[in-house]
């Protein structure tokens, strides 16, 4: 089967001839029922990515395909099976949620008892049942961010584009969104494409990840793959505070199996190791036998972030 | 379609829920004409309240008589000072009266059309012909006694708004004419006699008004001639037409204000595209399989029928507030409905065609609401919004004629004087190809600058 969404040579240049290239060289292929994320920093292209995946700008090269349809040429089509979640809280304010999803749904040629129906079970959907009625300005920014993922479901799109929709909400509403992905992909069958800068929600919600950085997808595939990718090692972090550690005891980590390297500093003993966990008790026991008494034991197996700073050597967030 | 009318509600809902927007729509311009109709109210009554100087106009187009009499003349002579310079301020009926000569028909009634003059008397050109016997007969001798030989007609030009200047008028045109047919050219100074009373009596020439005096001016003409012949006819013909003795303060002012705010609400009805770029809601309904033209097309649409709205609920307060401050004879809008729905289309056209054109040029909301106050006031000043734009100097006069405001407004009093549809078509005609001309810049620009 095709995929439902593949692009090739994906440019954006806005106000050319001068003007920044946003996108370069974009070539995505996402399989129906995908989670895929890009994941990259700000100011990485990836609302420029969705903005032409959907139909919202000119690219400036290349094409996409979505669902068989080519964006450029049969861009109604196209719009038709896309359900697109901007950053931007998109709804109009002196307008209710119920009214703002009817507005929409009405653009998206729904009417009548289909349009009605369609409002109800997104309302369940983003469980705003009850304050439906009130005016989006009254909202809470959580509640501003239901309604605004509600439109983009309200045609029961085949594909969504969900741009960064957990920036500036609580922790709460954050963990029903991302459930609500997890929701569209395994109960409704959709295929999402999801742009973060959160690398947490990429490593949870996604089937791959392409990390974006200065509009170029300078790695791709599933988290693990990402990891192993880059030979990242874990880390054992060990709190002996200010006891007297005997070279003995150092010597001996070091010979664990799949340990690399041991620190000593500020109080802490960093050990890395290949597969940190399988170390660890032979570590305990060690320290246990030369009298050294470890206060906690932290390990940080590498995700993302480090991905990130391995290829570019930055930060995700600055 | 659906989409286009579910663009074009959601607009007018958004518009017509804002309760500081509903102010300025609504609340501001009544209330502005309110306190114009109130504070004018002294002034006011749709008649002319004067008894002296009545502008009137003599056209004597009166060719003579067979033994050269020239009996058309009399009326000139005795209304029309010799010098209108200074006028003889003994003469009473040049007290009475602001005569005047004039060449020829069509402009007499012109000028009573125009408001300028209350009445004109037309004099045929067979007047004297028609009172005098014919010549030819008397040479070729015969029994047949002399008599005059027929009827002749005098035409007397009317405003309708004006009442009491004009009866004054007709009645001592008929008293002139009533003592030329009785051959008594004398009676001319009798009439003046009683008429010499009249301005220092306003009573009295309520009385004339009302036609209570009429019995003495017949009365004149019965002693000396045989009532039964008189062979001279006045035929009195309406103009329709404007006046400004007549100043109405509500009729006058309302319509300005309420096309001025409407041109508020029309262009910041056109930069809530700027403003829905911004909270992305127009690249939203861009997301949507909803072709662009339908997107701009609605909400421009939306624009004008808000503006619309607005001109008919305004029409509609206004004249309530006529109502009540004025009482039933206030006429603000006439009274042809085609013309009024017609004019106001246009006018709401040509302006939501200029607001169009102004939010384009503006880059946030903000600025357009900027640019569109500084632009509208203006155009409202040069429009006659605020005074009228007959006091601009000549070489300014083109400049109000670049205006919805003038246009709009002056149809308006056009009709609230009693004109059709067929006296406001150029008012249309101008409106209409104003809206187009800035509707396709507004649309050019907007469509260069919005990337959408
Ligand atoms: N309309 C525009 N005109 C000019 N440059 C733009 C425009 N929109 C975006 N850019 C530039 O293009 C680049 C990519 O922007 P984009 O919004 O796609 O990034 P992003 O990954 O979505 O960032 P963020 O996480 O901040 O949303 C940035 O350098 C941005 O400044
Ligand atoms: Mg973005």
């Amino acid at each position: 089967m095709a995929p439902i969404i593949q692009t090739r040579d994906l440019k954006k240049q806005y106000n050319p001839p001068d003007g920044p290239l946003a996108v370069r060289d974009v070539d995505l292929v996402i399989e129906t029922g995908e989670v895929y994320s890009l994941l990259g920093p700000n100011g990485a292209g990836k609302t420029t990515t969705i903005s032409m995946l959907s139909g919202l700008l000119q690219p400036s090269g290349g094409e996409a395909i979505i669902a068989g349809y080519n964006i450029a040429t049969d861009p109604i089509k196209a719009k038709q099976v896309i359900g697109v979640i901007p950053q931007e809280i998109a709804l109009y304010p002196r307008l209710t949620g119920r009214q703002n999803l009817r507005f929409f749904g009405q653009l998206y040629g729904l009417s009548g008892r289909a349009l009605e129906s369609a409002i109800d079970e997104v309302l369940e959907f983003i469980d705003l049942r009850d304050r439906a009625d009130e005016k989006v300005e009254k909202y809470s920014g959580g509640m501003k961010r239901r309604v605004n993922i509600g439109v983009g479901l309200l045609h029961r799109p085949r594909i969504v584009f969900m741009d960064e929709p957990t920036v500036g909400i609580d922790p709460q509403s954050r963990r029903r969104i991302l459930d609500a992905v997890l929701e569209l992909k395994q109960r409704y069958g959709m295929t999402v494409l999801y742009t973060t800068h959160y690398m947490e929600e990429a490593q949870e919600l996604s089937d791959r990840v392409g990390i974006i950085d200065h509009g170029v997808i300078i790695a791709e595939g599933t988290t693990g793959q990402l990891i192993q990718m880059i030979g990242e090692l874990d880390q054992i972090i060990l709190r002996v505070d200010n006891q007297q550690v005997p070279p003995a005891m150092l010597e001996q980590f070091g010979n664990v199996e799949g340990v690399t390297s041991v620190n000593q500093q500020d109080g802490e003993l960093t050990v890395r190791a290949r597969r940190g966990r399988k170390a660890l008790p032979d570590l305990i026991t060690i320290a246990n036998n030369a009298g050294v008494h470890i206060s906690s034991v932290r390990v940080q197996e590498p995700d993302l972030e480090a991905v990130f700073l391995h290829l570019t050597g930055r930060a995700l967030r600055e | 379609m659906r989409k286009l009318w579910a663009i074009l509600w959601k607009e007018n809902y958004e518009r017509f829920t804002d309760r500081t927007g509903a102010i300025y729509m609504f609340l501001v311009p009544l209330v502005m004409s309110a306190i114009m109709g109130l504070a004018f109210s002294g002034m006011t009554g749709p008649q002319d309240v004067t008894v002296l100087d009545i502008p009137v106009g003599i056209v004597n187009l009166d060719e003579g008589g067979s033994q050269g009499t020239a009996l058309g003349a009399i009326f000139s002579e005795a209304l029309i000072p010799s010098d209108p310079a200074s006028p003889d301020a003994d003469n009473p009926l040049h007290r009475l009266f602001k005569a005047r000569a004039i060449s020829n028909e069509a402009e007499a009634r012109a000028l009573v059309d125009s408001g300028e003059l209350t009445a004109a008397l037309i004099i045929p050109p067979d007047f004297s012909a028609s009172l005098t016997p014919d010549p030819a007969a008397f040479a070729a001798g015969g029994d047949e006694p002399l008599t005059l030989v027929g009827h002749t007609n005098l035409t007397l030009y009317r405003n309708p708004r004006s009442t009491v200047g004009w009866t004054i008028f007709r009645d001592v045109v008929q008293g002139i004419a009533d003592g030329i047919a009785a051959g008594n050219i004398a009676v001319g100074a009798t009439v003046s006699g009683l008429v010499e009373a009249i301005p220092a009596h306003p009573l009295l020439a309520l009385q004339l008004a009302s036609g209570s005096l009429n019995e003495t001016f017949t009365g004149i003409a019965q002693a000396a001639s045989q009532p039964d012949a008189n062979p001279i006819r006045i035929r009195q013909v309406d103009v329709a037409g404007r006046t400004q003795d007549a100043f109405d303060p509500l009729a006058t002012f309302s319509p300005g204000f309420a096309i001025f705010f409407m041109g508020f609400t029309v262009t910041v009805g056109s930069a809530t595209i700027l403003r829905e770029q911004r909270l992305w809601t127009l690249q939203r309904m861009a997301l949507t399989p909803t072709p662009r033209g339908i997107i701009l097309g609605g909400k421009l649409l939306g624009t004008y029928v808000g503006g619309l709205l607005q001109m008919f609920v305004l029409m509609i307060a206004m004249s309530l507030v006529g109502l009540i401050l004025q009482g039933p004879s206030t006429n603000i809008w006439g009274s042809d409905l085609p013309a009024v729905v017609a004019l106001t289309l246009a006018a709401v056209a040509a302006a939501t065609g200029v607001g169009i054109t102004i939010a384009s040029f503006a880059r946030t909301e903000e600025q357009a609401g900027n640019l569109a106050a500084f632009v509208l006031f203006v155009m409202g000043l040069a429009g006659g919004i605020f005074f009228p734009t007959m006091q601009m100097p000549d070489f300014l006069q083109f400049l109000p004629r670049l205006t919805f405001h003038f246009w709009g407004g002056n149809g308006y009093t056009i009709l609230s004087q009693g004109g059709a549809l067929g006296d406001v078509l150029p008012n249309i005609a101008a409106l209409l190809i104003m809206g187009v001309v800035f509707f396709v810049v507004g649309l050019y620009q907007f469509n260069r600058r919005l990337d959408i």
